[in-house]
């Protein structure tokens, strides 16, 4: 009995049974989806391995009514397994994202041979992003993955989990960040914002930088002022409340000033108190018009209309800089 | 029985504790209480100690063990067939995972219950090792926008859920020897609290909106483990220690069966999940 047992064991369970060599997997590093005329474009960019540890990678593109179809497609003449597991990005167009979001993030939550942790972005020209950075002999999936991990500027960064969050949550509206190309380079500086899905206008670097203040993702911040003050915080927390139907913002930004001519200090802290007010104020009537809400106000409203907001900014100032004195003073 | 030491005895308690939560009943918990699980998981806890008092007394009744034994084996080897089904072995027909399943359970039966508890102690020390790397790669990653409480707080849906967890955390208790003798609350309490910090990981990585959308929140949030960037999608390692407890529990409860009945309940299990696979598949 025992024989028998191992026997079936080593037939089984030793690996032998359907498998498969990775240089018979493809890697996909980017997958991008277009929605035109009832029918999913899709562009794959694969990763390829070769020995001399140059980075290279190349484009598959499909049609076909359903996404699983145009991939489908896309591989017909293809000898290996897609493999998505090392995915880095998800490119949607407006037009996907518009009309077939919940079907595009089904297919990709629901398929173990998806990775979980790839950004995803609004892009209208994937091929040509794709190919741009192709050209420079760089992955673009990994080149955009490190350009979200890695920069300092105001950009948002979201993943499949904060869109997920976000797409099931209602008290949330889905915010993606958009891929532009100008010049030959790639350019994040903007997002798009969701109104039941649907997206219903775009938020310029400032406003980014808001929403990145209000949810505590921090990034650099620089406020410029007249007189050609700068001032750049070095850390941020914003703590929202609601009480007795009125919104709390608190913002603390600290930070130190650039670029400053002689003046009062304490003055200068009231413009950037006031200046900074203003901006956040306009950014936020600007989301209650569109009606839209990207950073989750509703969780601390409890979906209450008509209440009113107060925004009260902390300025502390901190000298980590080499002089004790303006160079201009 | 009585090579069986403290230590592999409380290393058992503590594996037990966990098996019936796999897919179904971490699902069923982050679903009912979303935010608020800590409360019933809690609650869960005491209701749990008192159970266990419960099952002391009840032990010693044979037909019980052994009701529950076959009630556990039916059970435990269902869903983890579907769990290697869904997460390793994707393209491997489920009769196949079930088949390999249900020799090493003949295998193990073969063996003495002592054999299974010094193998349960292997498993904890292995466990505990994967718990650790898991809780430090992931602790990061907990977004407290995710664990503040929502506006949903429903006091009987957290009560049911304590319920639930207080008898999925102590019915495997039944099946174990000696456990009036033997038990320590200790281990007990240890291995509700590492399955409380497992749920806070969930609902703080994920929130609870998308977890409660996954059969096995608790794999997802390890595809998320990237250790300084080198060390990533080692979710099927880190997920094992599932499956070491689901066997620690499957080869406790057969050994507590009769070794013609085993293999006649096994054949039956076999035979059923082959006739009726396809279409008990999408429950969980």
């Amino acid at each position: 009995m025992k024989k028998i047992i191992i026997l079936f064991a080593c037939l089984l369970l030793t690996g032998c049974y359907n498998y498969k060599e990775v240089s018979d997997l493809a890697f996909v590093s980017s997958l991008a989806l277009d929605y035109q005329d009832n029918n999913f474009n899709i562009i794959l960019e694969i990763e390829e391995n070769q020995k001399d540890n140059k980075f290279s990678s190349y484009i598959l593109e499909g049609t076909g009514k359903t996404i699983e179809a145009a991939i489908q497609n896309a591989s017909l003449s293809f000898n290996k397994d897609l493999y998505f597991i090392n995915l880095n990005i998800l490119l949607i167009s407006t037009e996907a994202a518009n009309k077939k979001l919940s079907n595009i993030l089904d297919y990709v939550t629901r398929d173990n041979n998806f990775s979980f942790d790839f950004n995803i972005a609004i892009c209208d020209k994937p091929k040509e992003a794709i190919e741009n950075i192709i050209k420079q002999e760089e992955i673009f999936g990994k080149y955009i993955s490190n350009l979200f991990k890695n920069t300092d500027s105001n950009i948002i960064n979201i993943k499949l989990d904060n869109l997920l969050n976000n797409y099931l949550n209602k008290d949330y509206d889905i915010i993606l960040p958009i891929i532009n190309i100008k010049e030959n380079t790639i350019i994040i500086d903007k997002a798009a914002i969701f109104k039941d899905n649907i997206i219903i206008d775009t938020l310029n670097k400032e406003s980014l930088a808001l929403y990145n203040i209000l949810l505590n993702n921090h990034r650099d911040y620089y406020l410029e002022i007249d007189n050609n003050i700068v001032f750049k915080t070095s850390y941020y927390q914003t703590t929202i409340c609601f009480k007795n139907n009125t919104l709390y913002i608190i913002p603390t930004l600290t930070g130190t000033f650039l670029e400053s001519v002689s003046l009062d200090e304490n003055k200068i802290i009231d413009e950037v108190n006031i200046n900074f007010n203003k901006k956040l104020e306009s950014f936020i009537n600007n989301l209650i018009s569109l009606q839209s809400d990207p950073i989750g106000l509703k969780r601390y409203t409890k979906n209450k209309k008509a209440i009113k907001y107060r925004i009260s900014t902390n300025i502390i100032l901190e000298n980590k800089s080499l002089i004790y004195k303006g160079v201009s003073s | 029985m009585k090579n069986i030491t403290k230590h592999e005895y409380n290393s058992t308690l503590f594996l037990l504790a966990r098996p019936l939560f796999l897919g179904f009943g971490i699902y069923k918990i982050i679903n009912i209480t979303g935010s608020y699980y800590y409360l019933s998981i809690i609650l869960g806890i005491f209701l749990g100690l008192i159970l266990n008092q419960i099952i002391k007394k009840l032990n010693n009744i044979n037909i019980i063990k052994i009701i529950i034994s076959i009630i556990l084996l039916i059970y435990g080897t269902y869903s983890l067939t579907n769990s290697i089904s869904t997460i390793y072995l994707n393209q491997t027909p489920k009769i196949i995972i079930l088949a390999a399943l249900l020799l090493i359970l003949i295998y193990s039966r073969s063996k003495n219950k002592e054999n299974i508890f010094k193998i349960a102690n292997i498993l904890f020390i292995i466990n505990i090792i994967l718990f650790l790397i898991t809780s430090l790669s992931l602790i990061p990653l907990i977004d407290i926008n995710n664990i503040s409480l929502t506006n949903n707080f429903n006091l009987t849906n957290i009560l049911i859920s304590a319920i639930y967890f207080s008898l999925l955390s102590t019915i495997p208790y039944l099946i174990l020897p000696n456990f009036k003798e033997n038990y320590n609350y200790k281990a007990y309490l240890l291995s509700s609290l590492y399955t409380l910090l497992l749920f806070t990981l969930i609902i703080g990585i994920l929130g609870a909106p998308v977890a409660s959308i996954y059969k096995y929140p608790e794999y997802i949030i390890f595809k998320k483990i990237s250790i300084l960037n080198i060390i990533e999608n080692i979710q099927n390692i880190l997920f094992m220690s599932w499956i070491f407890e689901s066997f620690t529990m499957l080869g406790i409860a057969s050994n507590n069966i009769n070794k013609k009945i085993l293999l006649s309940l096994l054949i039956v299990i076999f035979i059923t999940y082959s006739i009726f696979i396809t279409k008990i598949n999408i429950l969980f």
